[in-house]
Parts: structure tokens; C-alpha cells; sequence
């Protein structure tokens, strides 16, 4: 099974990021340790009830997020892992990974991630252009950076992936393109390259607003991916998916369970989890979230296993912010937007009743080369990556 | 039975914000036919829509009985005209059923022009007008001023001239008694056959329609059987009764008098405003004077934003064509919006209402393609046709010739603007005629200009170029023989046919760029290039291109939260949804209206 664990802390909060995280404080830090205890436990006994978490899923994956995984001691992971491993009897992951950040990142840390068995990091580079990382409000600088990706490769993580931001002011892909070449030099093996967005409620926002940034324009944000893309293919790293790039046999199996809808479990505030049918997500609140557990709860009987699932986790009284259950143009849609995203697009096969409505809505996009039709599965082409949003909304306005 | 003696039936005749709707509320209220605090405008400008334009659409009529001080009980019927150009034959029938109206002249404000040619209507129907200045308790008020002008205009001493404060309620009593002294009573015969003039209609959902007539001969009772003249239709008389704050029935209506029927009768267009009532056993020889089936002048094309709405649509133009007669719908189809229907409407006001209730009222989301006349064509073979949408426009090898209706309009506006106006109306290939003085500051321009320039923006840019001053009225006059021709927009190397255009062959030019770089303006970029092209037959006379998009992304997939990403894809979703698909380009809304916003 593939599960997900936030972490909701942070040493502080960066000018774009619109992530559910706190400052970073050891005593809120144990109790959300506890509570996340509390519900790794209690959603192991639901979900062995509701007996469709568990089946056909070979693969098993964990990933620690954030906020800054690396920000907490690492004798709670180990903690944190052994619950896992024991409430849903998992001796071994096939992919587990530690999100970190340069500046919390040492030797003796990934040392203990390994001793937990992680086996894939991914570390927040952002850029290693100092003027960028102020700008982007991070609080590591090139060399930390460069420091955190030589412990991470010292220690032994033999799959490591890096995150990188463009499309940010001043964002330059001639300067850009030699960053890389230095990080691929240490010989990682996954690019996570994201433009930076102006989410609501940033202080980003706050000063794109007051016109006290000025960001490039889509197209020029455009031009400098398709440059990057190039690069890391030309590098050996493929885009599999519109915002990850991979050295083959390196894609990561976690995310990959997203995008192919597979069940995930998400736990800690914010979570998100889809169990085939519904999709829920976890309170943001970190306070909400700690009390919810800690109270007494409702003891888990039979008679709460009902077919209801959303009234369930309603009557448990858990910290959900929403639940929702597919409809099947919703299941459509996510197909679509997301196999729109992967290098493998999506088959045809998975879209039953609408396949034929979709691939005729897809004829033209065809024509205009911007999407491929194999008769088995349709994607869209390389050099129209970033416009998978786009492509999904023209086809599947078709759908309803 | 009342004696005619003692009915006097006026109408008010007032420029908007003159002050129609205080003074009709005082009346009401010195007459004790309104408990106290309620409001007039509740009352006679009942549509919400009326009220929130300012303007009446509808007419509407109240009975009061008045007290006079000769010790007579008097039956005061006001019948309330609508206020706009569109509706010019509406006020005539209003009119008609009158012998008096009270012309109500702001104290600040002076004489507008469409004032004038209303006054001029009550002249041409006979009616006594007793001038009334408004508004004194105003600082800016020049009542003597204004007096003077009226008194130029109609004639009688401008000092005897009402003047009064509809606000505080002074002299107003002055007006009651100018009513019982001055307006003529009817001229009733209750021993003629029955001749009653329909002046309005209205339709409801529980009664059927509701006539509003004035019994000119004869007298009316439950379960006569009437007919209607123009129509030829036949009904049976339900009920009958007096315009009060409700309807309020009675057993008889007779020659003189005002009030409403009703016969079981279906849609407003079976009993249709200025249409004769008779009996169908003893049928009136002649009908009443003035009957005009009043037809659509404007046309333009509606289609429902999604496919499937147009059985809604076509139910919501039914509904609304049982109170609206003049409202014309037939089906059609366009390559370029797929099935909605074309609309004839009697102007530019009549379309936006129209459009606005099926909005308001229907909860319909429509495309409105823009607005067009009736063309006369007469083809190579001498045969005559009415197009009443430019794709309709044979090839021109095909045609001899084409007409287009023009106007006779009449500007009202201070000696200021004359120029800039004479330069407006010359641009929209308009014809001077005459300049008439209102007073010393004011003139009225008359001229002959094509209907198709005037349902433009013309009255915006009327408004704009006098800054607010100059005012418009207008009248159909006749077809006149015109250079157009066809202009056609290509997207993507199709034509859209629901962009084409009828233009003046000298203006092809000017009108293929603008509408091309308009809509260059409108169009969004899409996920590939778009050309946009402006053609007579197959010459292209303008070109421009959208870019294709290079980045298409609403937000990032982090973790998870699959479910954000999903509802901001069906938000894009709606929003491409609210574009029609033209071949494989999305055009939103607007631009089959873009047109209307070239500047010129
Ligand atoms: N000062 C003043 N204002 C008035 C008078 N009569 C009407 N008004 C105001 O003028 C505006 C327009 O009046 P209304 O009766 O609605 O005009 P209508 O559009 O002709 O029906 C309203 O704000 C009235 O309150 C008046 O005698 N004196
Ligand atoms: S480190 Fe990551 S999660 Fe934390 S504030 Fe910065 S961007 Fe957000």
C-alpha cells in the first residue's frame, strides 16, 4: 500500500508556499507525534474493515512530506516508521522517502533515515543562486544545498531527488542550465522542477498584488521549461510526468501511485487519501488536528462498519475537512488530467462508457499535433507539456 | 351607470425623473385612492425591471374617484404611457384613449425632445394639455424660464402656467381642479354599438390575458359576446371591472369610461394594443382610428450558451410572447452557434429587456449575435426579399439592388453641440433635413438616417459628444435604395456566419480591420493559432492572428490533493463551456456582440 505522512512544520514559512506547516517547536512536535500515532492506529483497524485498501497493491510505499520532515529529531521517524510497519504489517518498502531541506540535513541524519530503512530522499535545492533563494524566502543557501546532496550520497541514498523552482523574477535559464549540471554531476537520479505559482494567501501574492514583483509571462515561463526539459533529457533523465524528471528506473513509485489513481492513505494534518472511491483529506489545523486524537474517542466496534463511509469517519469524529465520493465523470476527469501529465498519457480502455466521446473531442488536438492517439492510450506531446490543463479542460467539456 | 359628465380620462406626459411618478402619487393621495405611505411607483411601475431602467414599458391605469369642491364625485382615469421610442405606438393608443393629458415640464430641467413629439402625439390626438412646471421647491428651478418655452410650444399665457412642488405636495390641488375644469368630457354615446379601444394588455398566469380599454360607444356587460376587429378573433366576455389599486369588477363598462376585461383570451397578440372591441351579434361599422400592427424593426439572432437549453428557450419566448406582442421568434439555425432562434423586436430597448428577462426570469444563458435591420433585396430576377440576418444575403451577382429602412429622426439639444452632432450624424451616413428652434438655446435637428446606424450607438455617442444634453426620437419613414454589402469573418478559414455584416460598401475597410483587431482582442489564445480574417466574397480584406498558448497549467499536482487539482480543471471547464465552439476555436460571448463596441 502506498501511505503518506505530513509533517506540518517548518523553521519558516518561504514567500511562496501555500503548505499546511507551522514554526517548528518540540513540545507541539511530540504531541503531533502522538496523535499521529493515534491515527495510524485507528486507520489501520478501519481500513482492515473496510477490507478494499489491502488487495492487489504489490507495491508498498511510504513518504514522509512537509513542511520539513528533516526538521524533526530522527529518533521520532524511527518512531513514526515502526508504527507504521507494525499497525499495517509492513516488513519493507519497495520506495520510502524522506523530504528534507539543505539547512536541516546532515551526515548522522540520513545515516538514521537509512537505519529506518528510507532509501530515497528528496531534498528542497530550489536553486543554487543565492539572490534566488532569498528572493524565494528559503533559508538555506547554494552551499547547504550543494552540503545536503553530498550527505545524502555519502550515507548511501542511491535514489535522490532534487527539487528545483523557475519562472520566478529574474530567473535566468542560461545561469540555470550550469546549476544543474553541477547536481547532476553528483550523479542524482530525479529532477522535481516546479514554476513558481502565486498561491492564495502567500505573502507571493500579497506582493505580486501591490505590483511590487513583476513575474514573466506565461510565455517566457513556457520557453524556459521547454530549455530545461531539453537539457535534462539530453542529460538522460526523462519527463515522465509534466513536473518530474527521472533516470530510468528511478521514477518515483509514490507519486506515480497518485497519478495512476491508485489507494493511498495520507496522514498527519492536510493529509490526502483515496481509497478507489473517496477521496478525503485531513483538517489543516495542526491544533485541530493534535485534539482530535488526543481526546477519548469512540471506540472502534462493529457496529460502526457501516457501507458509509463518509458517515463513519463523520461519527468517529475525525479531523476531516472534506470527503467526497467520485461520481464517474469525476473518475473521467482525474484520468484524463492526470494521464495527461505522464509521458504514457492515459488508456483508453480505463475510460469505459466515454471513451469514444473523448476521442472524438480529442480528434482536433490530434490534428494540430498537440496530442498522440496509439489506439491503446493518448498523450500529449513533448513540447506541449504545459499544456495539459489546457487540453484536459477542451476535452473533457465534452464530458458530463 | 356614470354620466359621462362627470369622467375625465388624462394621461401624464413627462420626460423620465420629471417627476410623473410624485405627481401621479399625489394625485392618488389628495383623491383618498391610496391609503396613506403607499407608494405610486409600487403601483404604476410595477415591473422590476421598469423600475430599476427608470423607464415605463408597459402602460398602466388607476381610477380615482374624486371629491371635487363643485360637490360632484368625479371618475379620474389616469392612463400611464410608456416613456421610450420603442414603444411610440403604445403612448398613441394610450394617448388615444384620452381627451386630456398633463404635460409635466422639470422646473430645472426645460423641455426634452422626446417630450416634444409626445406633446406632439397628444396634439394630433385632440387632447387638452394642461402644461404643469415641476419641482419649484428646486434652487436651480427657473420656472418662468420654462414657462416661457412652454408657453412657445403649445401656445397660452406662460403665466397661468401650474406651477408646483410634486415633493412637498404644493398647488397640486391646482392641478386636480384644471383636470375637472379643463380637460373636455368624453364624448359618449352608450346608445352606438360597442366600439372599445384596446390600449394595453397584459397577461396572467391565472387569468389570462387582461385587457386595458376605453369604452369609446356603446356599454359593455358579463358574457357579451364581443369580436375583436383587426384580429377577427372572438371571445365572451368573463368579467369586467374598474383599474383600482386591484382590479375591482363591476357589472357594466359604458361609452367614456376606462377599465379592463377579460374573454378567456390566451396571448396578448390575439387582442392586440389599438385593436377594436365590438359585439359579435351587433358589429360596429368601422373599427377605431389608428390600429397598427406594430412590427419588429431590430433582429438579432439568440442562442443558448449550452445546446441543450433550446427547448427551454423556445418555452421562455412563448411565455413571454403571451405578454409582449410585438415580440417576433422563429427558429434558425448557424453553422457557427448551432440552433437558437431569430428575434424581431420593436428597437434596441425592447431587445436588451427581452434578453434581460430571459436572463432574469428564465435563468437562460444566451449568445445574442448583433443586432440587425430588415433588408429589402431585389434580385437579378426582379424578385423581392426580406433578409432579416446578413448570411442570409444572396451572392451579389444575385442582386439588382438593396433597401434599407431609414428614419426620420429628431435631435432636441443646446446650440453647442449642433456641430458635433451634425458631424455624428453625417459619419453614420445620415441626411440634415431641418433645424426647428425649441427656445433660444435649443434646437431641434431633423434628419433622415438608416435605421441600422442608429441601433448601433448611436444614442450613446449621441449622449457622449453633447454630454448628456441632446435627446433622441425616431421614427420609421421609409426603404431607400443603399451600397452594402456583405462582410464576412473568418476564423480559421471558416466563416462564422454569426459574425457577418451588413456594411456600407465605402466603409468596408474601416469596419473589416476593427471588427478583425477586436476581436483579436476578444478571442483567448488557445492551444493553438487562431486566424482572423474579414472577407467580401472571397476578397480578404483584413487579417490578424492569436498566438497559441505555450503554458496552459491552472496549478501544480502536489501530493495528494488530487481533488483541488480536479475542481480547478471543472472552474476551467465552466468557463470554456461558456465559449461557443466555432469549428475547433472557443469564442466567448462577447464576441458576437463586438461589433457594438468599435469606436468610430
Ligand atoms: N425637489 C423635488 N424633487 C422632485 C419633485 N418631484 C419629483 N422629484 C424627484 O425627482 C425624481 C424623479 O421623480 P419621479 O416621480 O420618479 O419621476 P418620473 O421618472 O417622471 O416618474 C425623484 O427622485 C423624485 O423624488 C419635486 O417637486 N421637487
Ligand atoms: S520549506 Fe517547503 S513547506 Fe516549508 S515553508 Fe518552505 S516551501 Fe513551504
Amino acid at each position: 500500500m502506498h501511505i503518506y505522512i505530513h509533517i506540518p512544520f517548518c523553521v519558516r514559512k518561504c514567500r511562496y508556499c501555500a503548505f499546511y506547516s507551522i514554526g517548528y517547536d518540540s513540545g507541539i512536535a511530540k504531541e503531533f507525534v502522538n496523535s499521529l500515532f493515534r491515527e495510524i492506529e485507528m486507520m489501520a483497524i478501519i481500513l482492515r474493515n473496510r477490507n478494499n485498501f489491502y488487495d492487489n497493491d504489490t507495491l508498498n510505499t511510504l513518504y514522509i512530506g512537509g513542511g520539513t520532515p528533516s526538521i524533526l529529531e530522527p529518533a521520532l521517524i524511527g518512531e513514526i516508521v515502526r508504527a507504521i510497519q507494525q499497525n499495517f504489517g509492513i516488513d519493507k518498502f519497495d520506495e520510502f522517502t524522506i523530504e528534507a531541506n539543505p539547512e536541516s540535513v546532515s551526515r548522522q541524519k540520513v545515516d538514521r533515515y537509512i537505519e529506518f530503512s528510507a532509501n530515497r530522499m528528496s531534498i528542497g535545492v530550489q536553486s543554487l543562486d543565492d539572490r534566488q533563494l532569498k528572493f524565494l524566502g528559503r533559508i538555506h543557501n547554494s552551499e547547504q544545498a550543494l552540503d545536503a546532496i553530498k550527505s545524502a550520497r555519502a550515507a548511501g541514498i542511491r535514489n535522490i531527488s532534487l527539487d528545483f523552482i523557475y519562472g520566478s523574477p529574474n530567473f535566468d535559464v542560461k545561469s540555470f542550465l550550469p546549476t544543474l549540471e553541477r547536481t547532476i554531476a553528483f550523479g542524482i537520479e530525479h529532477i522535481s522542477l516546479y514554476s513558481l505559482t502565486v498561491e492564495p494567501n502567500t505573502p507571493l501574492e500579497n506582493d505580486v498584488r501591490k505590483h511590487l514583483i513583476v513575474l514573466p509571462t506565461t510565455d517566457e515561463v513556457g520557453e524556459q521549461y521547454y530549455a530545461i526539459a531539453e537539457y535534462l533529457d539530453s542529460q538522460g533523465f526523462a519527463e515522465y510526468e509534466v513536473s518530474n524528471f527521472a533516470k530510468a528506473k528511478h521514477r518515483c513509485k509514490h507519486n506515480l501511485a497518485y497519478w495512476h489513481r491508485q489507494k493511498y492513505l495520507g496522514l498527519g494534518p492536510s493529509a490526502h487519501s483515496f481509497d478507489g472511491e473517496y477521496r478525503w483529506a485531513n483538517t489543516k489545523s495542526v491544533e485541530r488536528y493534535i485534539s482530535a486524537f488526543s481526546r477519548k474517542y469512540i471506540p472502534l466496534n462493529n457496529k460502526i462498519f457501516g457501507d458509509d463511509f463518509a458517515k463513519m469517519l463523520a461519527d468517529l469524529k475525525l479531523p476531516i475537512d472534506f470527503i467526497e465520493k467520485l461520481t464517474p465523470v469525476q473518475e473521467i476527469s482525474e484520468i484524463v488530467m492526470l494521464g495527461l501529465r505522464l509521458d504514457e498519457g492515459f488508456y483508453i480502455e480505463k475510460l469505459g462508457d466515454y471513451a469514444e466521446k473523448i476521442i472524438e473531442a480529442a480528434k482536433e488536438l490530434l490534428v494540430h499535433k498537440i496530442l498522440t492517439f496509439d489506439g491503446e492510450k493518448i498523450w500529449l506531446n513533448r513540447k506541449q507539456k504545459l499544456l495539459a490543463d489546457g487540453v484536459a479542460a477542451k476535452i473533457l467539456r465534452q464530458v458530463n | 351607470m356614470k354620466d359621462p359628465k362627470y369622467i375625465r380620462n388624462f394621461s401624464i406626459i413627462a420626460h423620465i425623473d420629471h417627476g410623473k411618478s410624485t405627481l401621479a402619487d399625489r394625485l392618488l393621495e389628495l383623491t383618498g385612492s391610496v391609503p396613506e405611505g403607499k407608494m405610486v411607483d409600487q403601483i404604476l411601475d410595477d415591473m422590476e425591471l421598469e423600475r430599476e431602467r427608470g423607464i415605463t414599458i408597459k402602460s398602466h391605469a388607476i381610477k380615482m374617484d374624486y371629491d371635487a369642491p363643485d360637490g360632484n364625485i368625479y371618475e379620474l382615469n389616469l392612463i400611464d404611457t410608456p416613456g421610450h421610442v420603442d414603444f411610440s405606438y403604445e403612448v398613441s393608443r394610450s394617448l388615444a384613449a384620452c381627451e386630456g393629458a398633463i404635460l409635466v415640464v422639470d422646473a430645472a430641467q426645460g423641455i426634452e425632445a422626446q417630450t416634444v413629439s409626445n406633446i406632439y402625439l397628444a396634439i394630433e390626438n385632440d387632447l387638452e394639455i394642461i402644461p404643469v412646471i415641476n419641482k419649484i421647491d428646486m434652487a436651480a428651478a427657473r420656472p418662468d424660464d420654462v414657462a416661457e418655452k412652454i408657453a412657445e410650444l403649445i401656445g397660452g399665457e406662460a403665466d397661468e402656467i401650474i406651477r408646483i412642488s410634486a415633493r412637498t405636495g404644493k398647488n397640486v390641488d391646482q392641478v386636480l381642479d384644471a383636470i375637472v375644469q379643463n380637460i373636455p368630457p368624453p364624448q359618449a354615446n352608450v346608445q352606438k354599438l360597442l366600439r372599445a379601444l384596446i390600449f394595453d394588455s397584459y397577461y396572467d398566469k391565472y387569468r389570462g390575458v387582461v385587457l386595458y380599454v376605453r369604452i369609446i360607444d356603446g356599454s359593455i356587460i358579463k358574457g357579451d359576446n364581443i369580436k375583436l376587429m383587426a384580429s377577427g378573433k372572438k371571445y365572451e366576455v368573463d368579467e369586467l371591472g374598474y383599474m383600482k389599486l386591484e382590479l375591482s369588477k363591476t357589472d357594466e363598462l359604458v361609452a367614456g369610461e376606462v377599465g379592463y376585461i377579460m374573454a378567456n383570451i390566451k396571448e396578448v397578440r390575439d387582442a392586440r394594443v389599438g385593436d377594436t372591441i365590438t359585439s359579435t351579434n351587433n358589429t360596429a361599422k368601422e373599427p377605431l382610428p389608428g390600429y397598427k400592427d406594430a412590427k419588429p424593426m431590430v433582429f438579432s439572432g439568440l442562442y443558448p450558451t449550452n445546446p441543450d437549453d433550446f427547448e427551454n428557450l423556445r418555452t421562455a419566448l412563448s411565455k413571454l410572447r403571451l405578454n409582449d406582442a410585438s415580440l417576433t421568434f422563429e427558429p434558425e439555425s448557424s453553422a457557427a452557434l448551432g440552433f437558437g432562434f431569430r428575434c424581431g423586436f420593436l428597437g434596441m430597448l425592447h431587445m436588451e429587456i427581452t434578453q434581460e428577462r430571459l436572463f432574469r426570469e428564465f435563468a437562460l444563458d444566451l449568445i445574442t449575435t448583433v443586432p440587425n435591420v430588415r433588408y429589402k433585396i431585389i434580385t437579378t430576377k426582379s424578385k423581392k426579399l426580406w433578409i432579416e440576418r446578413p448570411s442570409d444575403l444572396p451572392e451579389p451577382t444575385n442582386i439588382e439592388y438593396i433597401e434599407e429602412p431609414i428614419v426620420r429622426a429628431e435631435v432636441i439639444t443646446p446650440h453647442e453641440f449642433i456641430g458635433v452632432i451634425m458631424e455624428l450624424v453625417k459619419v453614420r451616413r445620415g441626411k440634415y433635413r431641418e433645424t426647428e428652434y425649441v427656445d433660444p438655446n435649443r434646437v431641434l435637428l431633423r434628419f433622415d438616417i438608416p435605421l441600422a446606424e442608429i441601433i448601433f450607438d448611436f444614442f450613446d455617442k449621441l449622449k457622449t459628444v453633447s454630454r448628456g444634453y441632446a435627446s433622441l426620437d425616431y421614427e420609421f419613414l421609409e426603404y431607400r435604395k443603399a451600397d452594402l454589402v456583405k462582410l464576412d469573418v473568418l476564423v480559421n478559414g471558416d466563416v462564422v456566419d454569426a459574425l457577418s455584416m451588413i456594411v456600407h460598401s465605402e466603409e468596408t475597410y474601416f469596419w473589416g480591420q476593427k471588427i478583425v483587431s477586436k476581436l483579436k482582442e476578444l478571442i483567448p489564445r488557445q492551444l493553438f493559432e487562431v486566424i482572423i480574417q474579414a472577407a467580401i466574397g472571397k476578397r480578404v480584406i483584413s487579417r490578424a492572428r492569436v498566438a497559441p498558448l505555450r503554458k496552459d497549467v491552472t496549478a501544480k499536482c502536489y501530493g495528494g490533493d488530487i481533488s483541488r487539482k480536479r475542481k480547478l480543471l471543472e472552474k476551467q471547464k465552466e468557463g470554456k463551456k461558456r465559449m461557443k465552439m466555432v469549428g475547433s476555436v472557443e469564442i466567448p460571448q462577447e464576441a458576437f456582440f463586438a461589433v457594438l463596441k468599435i469606436e468610430r
